[in-house]
């Protein structure tokens, strides 16, 4: 009679690594979400198991409200033509380093939709700039990585890279 | 081509579960694992304790002694942890004093690590802080990438 096959550590890590990560990069218009993207491409997305998706909200403008009316507020069509840009440069980032991502356009404010979106889509690892579109010099945390990093449900990458010093 | 990545471990469960989370989820056999310790220098400064009587230096022995202990023990079962889930991963330690919020950060820095691994509590687990104050400080200030393993709360 057989003996069962023991299975080992490494075979039993190499059954773990088969089951699927979904990985979310949070981008937007700053230099730094796609400096960010292209370090996750690096450094991050090694495995074919790791599942990909570049995510931009679209933060719509409120309109006026008219007295007695309602405001209206949805992406105006240059946002979104905006956003279109945005994903189309990423996935072409993405292409340039044979990674299969997919892209999602959502609306609403960043922070709360992204931790949503994390939660919805059974995000196991989300992955955002350290700075996004504030302009200020020194190191610190933009005000959506920050809600994302204490609120998202899953893990969260903050991406910061060290300033070269000319 | 390697990567080298830096996790900071402590007593708590949470440092278990981000440090696994990582060699589980994200490590593979040609990293470089850094498990980092910081050991808060010991808060005994008054020269009396509270009968009046000199504080002997046999009790300051005894406490670092113990918090050595609790170093080696917590650094014994990290590795043993990385040993099992994945025994090609080159391991490296580190155990160095000083308050956590500036060594991982000082140490991060020093040896240009790729990304910083930490749990998102530590000691203190307060159930409405939704992030322990050393993983805050080193989300806001380490130079390098931060990633914060969070455990899934059983609600």
């Amino acid at each position: 009679m057989e003996s069962e096959t023991q299975v080992t550590g490494k075979e039993q890590a190499a059954a773990e690594e088969e089951k699927p990560m979904n990985i979310m990069v949070a981008i937007d218009e700053s230099d730094d979400s796609f400096s960010s993207l292209r370090w996750a491409l690096d450094t991050i997305i090694k495995r074919p198991s790791q599942i990909l998706t570049v995510v931009h909200v679209m933060e719509p403008m409120p309109r006026y409200a008219f007295p007695g009316g309602q405001v209206v507020e949805s992406a105006s069509k240059a946002q979104q033509d905006n956003a279109a840009k945005l994903l189309s440069r990423a996935s072409e980032q993405c292409k340039e380093k044979s990674v299969n991502a997919k892209t999602l356009i959502l609306e609403g404010d960043p922070k709360d939709t992204i931790c949503s979106a994390v939660e919805e889509m059974n995000v196991n690892l989300l992955i955002v700039g350290s700075r996004g579109l504030g302009q200020i010099k020194r190191a610190f945390l933009g005000s959506v990585s920050d809600y994302c990093v204490h609120h998202a449900k899953c893990a969260v990458l903050v991406v910061r890279q060290p300033k070269r010093t000319t | 081509m390697g990567r080298k990545i830096l996790v900071a471990v402590d007593q708590s469960e949470e440092s278990v579960h981000a440090l696994s989370w990582c060699l589980k989820s994200l490590i593979d056999c040609r990293d470089t694992l850094v498990l980092l310790f910081a050991k808060a220098p010991l808060a005994v400064y008054s020269a009396t304790d509270s009968t009046g009587l000199p504080v002997s230096s046999s009790i300051i022995a005894t406490m670092e002694g113990y918090a050595n202990e609790m170093a080696a023990g917590v650094m014994k079962k990290a590795t043993t942890l990385c040993k099992k889930l994945n025994d090609e991963v080159v391991v490296e330690t580190i155990v160095e004093h000083g308050d956590p919020r500036d060594v991982i950060c000082e140490v991060a820095e020093r040896l240009k690590v790729d990304f910083l691994v930490m749990g998102s509590h530590g000691y203190g687990l307060i159930q409405r802080a939704f992030l322990g104050s050393v993983s805050n400080h080193c989300a806001h200030n380490a130079k390098c990438p931060v990633l914060i393993v969070k455990m899934p709360k059983n609600n």
